[in-house]
């Protein structure tokens, strides 16, 4: 389950492209402009703790799994 | 929200995709049965240890609107470094462990990936750590709106979507669009090795403007799509949350993994 706060920090979000049949049928190209901006996550711990070793500053840590029931491609 | 994360180093480990990064979140929260689960959430302080609030699955167990979150952020950034100004660029490229990952956490997000080339992982991630693509990731414009993977020609030439390609430079970047479930990519654009600030802001722009963004599916549609498509994807470390497995098996296999 998503809860409902954690939206706004997964989603970097939009949609999906190309190859799936359903994703094709409302693939649009994207205006860059209209992106909000975005938290700028790390992907890995051992890069998140060197900066904020470096630069003093705290961690806002999220994990989450990259598939939904096995399925990658989904958060 | 994204104002105030700017104050923070912000981490989103991939749960399930690293057996040190695994323990480290199951340190910081357990579920009900001692499990790992799919998600986890915590404020540290800059050792990586102390816990500013209490951690939890996820940012709705501790704060009840997004906004309230950002007020908190706001708040624990000036007391944990209030000399602090806008110092959220890094020096290292915020780029994803493996390039599989990188690819389906791009699908995930439905973003462009940019991939620095070279003739081994290890040794491109070694790069100067200053250099122009960090630059140009961390700058106002760029910051957060793609994401980052290091890789070899050989391994993009192995995805699906771009065995057609003629060739892959060793060296120098390139801009992939995701394939939907992850499991391949388009090639949208190369630069070279050299290329200044200014070419990879072009190659940047380009990669945002040639990927295509669909509706999001729902979960449900887009698990029946996987399916369909047999794709399934293989986590490195057990899937232990008794969203997927019924508590008798977590707990089983808990018990078999000795965690």
């Amino acid at each position: 389950m998503i809860y409902p706060i954690l939206l706004p920090l997964l989603a970097l979000s939009g949609g999906t492209e190309v190859t799936s049949p359903v994703a094709a049928a409302h693939a649009v190209r994207e205006n860059p402009s209209e992106r909000p901006p975005s938290i700028a996550w790390m992907g890995s711990w051992e890069q998140a703790k060197t900066e904020a070793a470096r630069t003093k500053r705290p961690i806002m840590l999220m994990s989450a799994a990259p598939h939904c029931r096995a399925v990658p491609g989904k958060w | 929200m994204v104002t105030a994360s700017r104050a923070f180093v912000c981490v989103r480990p991939a749960t399930y995709e690293s057996a040190t990064e695994g323990k480290l979140l199951l340190s910081l929260f357990r579920g009900r049965i001692g499990n790992l689960e799919n998600s986890v959430f915590a404020l540290l302080g800059p050792d990586g240890k102390e816990r500013l609030t209490k951690t939890g699955r996820s940012p709705g167990m501790l704060f009840k609107t997004a906004a309230q979150m950002a007020e908190r952020l706001t708040e624990l950034a000036k007391e944990v470094s209030p000399k602090q100004k806008q110092a959220f660029r890094s020096q290292q490229l915020p780029a994803y462990p493996t390039l599989r990952l990188a690819l389906n956490v791009a699908a995930c997000d439905d973003r462009p990936l940019i991939v620095r080339l070279g003739t081994s992982t290890s040794s491109n991630s070694k790069k100067k750590l200053t250099d122009a693509l960090t630059e140009v990731a961390w700058s106002d414009e760029w910051v957060g709106r793609v994401h980052y993977a290091h890789a070899t020609a050989a391994e993009i030439l192995a995805l699906d979507g771009i065995k057609d390609v003629a060739s892959i430079p060793d060296s120098g970047y390139i801009s992939l669009s995701p394939a939907p479930l992850g499991q391949g990519a388009k090639l949208l654009g190369e630069a070279s090795e050299r290329a200044s600030k200014a070419q990879l802001q072009k190659l940047l722009h380009k990669a945002v403007e040639g990927h295509m963004v669909s509706t999001v599916l729902s979960s449900r549609e887009h698990v029946r799509e996987g399916k369909r498509a047999g794709v399934s994807w293989e986590t490195v470390i057990p899937v232990t949350d008794p969203g997927r497995l019924d508590k008798d098996r977590a707990r089983r296999r808990l018990d078999r993994d000795g965690k």
